[in-house]
């Protein structure tokens, strides 16, 4: 249901620094698509193209609530941690982005909702950006440039 | 009757951070509004961890701009717990919940979800009674009023049946007065139209076209109409399911069942799609029929709230860019409320 408000902050795109000097990350501070929000054991992670490269779940950590990141995997037992409407969280990923503009597909994987829903994705949730439900279909488009800074982890 | 808005309608303004939400009820109290509505997931920061500084804060806000906490709306994730699907007891404890939140911010009722099963409901009067807080469950399109085979309408009857069974004052109806939509939002032809025939002007006369198609053709006879002579809307496969349930549901559902309804409703929603301005400085939403509606309302003793509220407020908005949006959803509830106070005085 995301119309207007922009799921990533435009300015954010900058490539991380790792403190084992190997591991190799860029990040985006994003926002829920949800005007209420939801609750981190929903998410089932982001459907991510970077320059037509798509960026799985497994290579994908989120940062919020000032804890260090966490794989997306690791937020399904925070059943009670909320993401709260406009609140911003860093979205890690593996990789390495050259300087300049980015072509950036987006979507967020919530499974919100009650019961036009189907049991079997408690085992295997549908995936982000293919369009189970409300506006995770929804792909959005950016154009992002790279910050010149590297954020320090 | 009591106007109220629902915070839900400046949802991009809430989204783009255009409107804080001190700004939000400075507007609605400009429209001369008296209550609020508001999601507890949406309102409270690190839900459901409602602080006192928050909580205090909130009233205060409420307080010094002469306005009530209406509604608050419960939702409920049935795989928030992800190693299984929500439990009866659960969704009853997540219902308790919510009561207890929406007692503690000074709200008197709270929405619940359409399709949470009434057993849910029944479990939960309890606490309601405890909070002193009535649960609302909500009719809304495609749903109707009489028994008449429909789930909806089986759920609106038995929702009657129990609040009659029990005498409980703390159970009702939110009826959602988008079920009496009778022809489908022009913002749905208007927007696409414009877009692939040339501009505003002439989707406005195909729009015209398409109505009267709408009102005078048998279904399969229009449905070929539309996808003969407007391929660009036939192939949005939702907007036509839309446009066909209105005609199913637009004959089964009728302002007059609002009668039998409304001692057991707790407040109503004023839905709109598109606010019309009709030249006079009054405005209309022409999908619904308002003023019948409201008359036999006011005319069946319903005194309670009406509330202001809709879904992708931003199509009141043709704009292009997010300022367009966000003064449409403005624009939009201002002449919702324009409209309600007129009626609601016409009717006094």
């Amino acid at each position: 249901m995301q119309m207007a408000a922009e799921l990533i902050r435009k300015d954010s795109l900058q490539n991380v620094r790792a403190a084992d000097g190997k591991t190799q990350l860029f990040r985006m501070a994003v926002y829920p698509e949800s005007d209420r929000g939801c609750f981190l054991s929903l998410l089932t992670g982001f459907y991510i193209e970077a320059d037509g490269i798509e960026i799985p779940s497994a290579a994908q950590y989120l940062s919020l609530h000032g804890q260090p990141m966490r794989r997306i995997e690791q937020l399904r037992t925070q059943c009670w941690e909320h993401w709260d409407p406009r609140e911003e969280a860093w979205l890690y990923l593996e990789g390495h982005l050259d300087p300049g503009m980015h072509a950036i597909k987006f979507a967020e994987g919530i499974m919100s909702g009650l019961f036009k829903t189907e049991d079997s994705w408690l085992e295997n949730p549908p995936q982000p950006g293919f369009g189970w439900h409300g506006s995770s279909r929804r792909v959005s488009e950016y154009e992002l440039e790279l910050q010149k800074d590297e954020a320090v982890l | 009757m009591k106007r109220g808005v629902s915070l839900a309608c400046y949802r991009e303004n809430t989204m783009t951070g255009r409107l804080s939400l001190s700004q939000e009820l400075d507007l609605i109290r400009n429209c001369g509004a008296e209550e609020v509505e508001a999601a507890g997931e949406g309102l409270i920061p690190h839900y459901p961890y409602v602080t006192d500084a928050f909580a205090s804060g909130w009233k205060g806000m409420l307080k010094n701009r002469g306005l009530r906490a209406g509604i608050m709306d419960s939702f409920i994730d049935r795989f928030q717990f992800r190693t299984h699907s929500m439990t009866h007891q659960e969704m009853v404890q997540h219902v308790e919940m919510d009561l207890s939140l929406a007692a503690s911010l000074g709200f008197s009722q709270l929405r619940l979800m359409h399709d949470l099963p009434i057993e849910v409901m029944r479990d939960a009067l309890p606490a309601a009674e405890h909070c002193h807080v009535r649960m609302l469950d909500e009719i809304l399109e495609p749903g109707t009023i009489r028994r008449c085979g429909g789930r909806k309408g089986e759920e609106c009857a038995d929702i009657m049946d129990l609040i009659r069974s029990t005498g409980t004052e703390y159970l009702g109806l939110l009826v959602n007065l988008e079920i009496l939509q009778n022809q489908p939002s022009s913002v749905e032809l208007i927007e696409p139209l414009a877009r692939t025939r040339g501009g505003r002007a002439r989707a406005e006369q195909e729009a015209a076209r398409i109505y009267a198609g709408f009102h005078d053709m048998p279904r399969d006879a229009f449905f070929d109409f539309m996808h003969a002579e407007y391929p660009e809307l036939s192939s949005n496969e939702e907007l036509l399911q839309r446009m066909f349930g209105v005609r199913i549901f637009g004959d089964s559902v009728q302002p007059e069942d609002l009668r039998e309804a409304a001692p057991y409703i707790g407040a109503v929603y004023a839905y709109f799609h598109f606010m019309t301005e009709n030249g006079d400085g009054s405005f209309d939403e022409p999908c619904i029929p308002y003023r019948r509606a409201l008359s036999i309302l006011h005319d069946s003793g319903y005194d309670g709230s009406l509330i202001t509220f809709c879904m992708g407020s931003s199509q009141q908005a043709f704009g292009e860019g997010i300022d367009d949006i966000c003064k449409g959803e403005q624009d939009a509830v201002a002449r919702n409320q324009k409209m309600l106070q007129q009626l609601l005085a016409s009717l006094n």
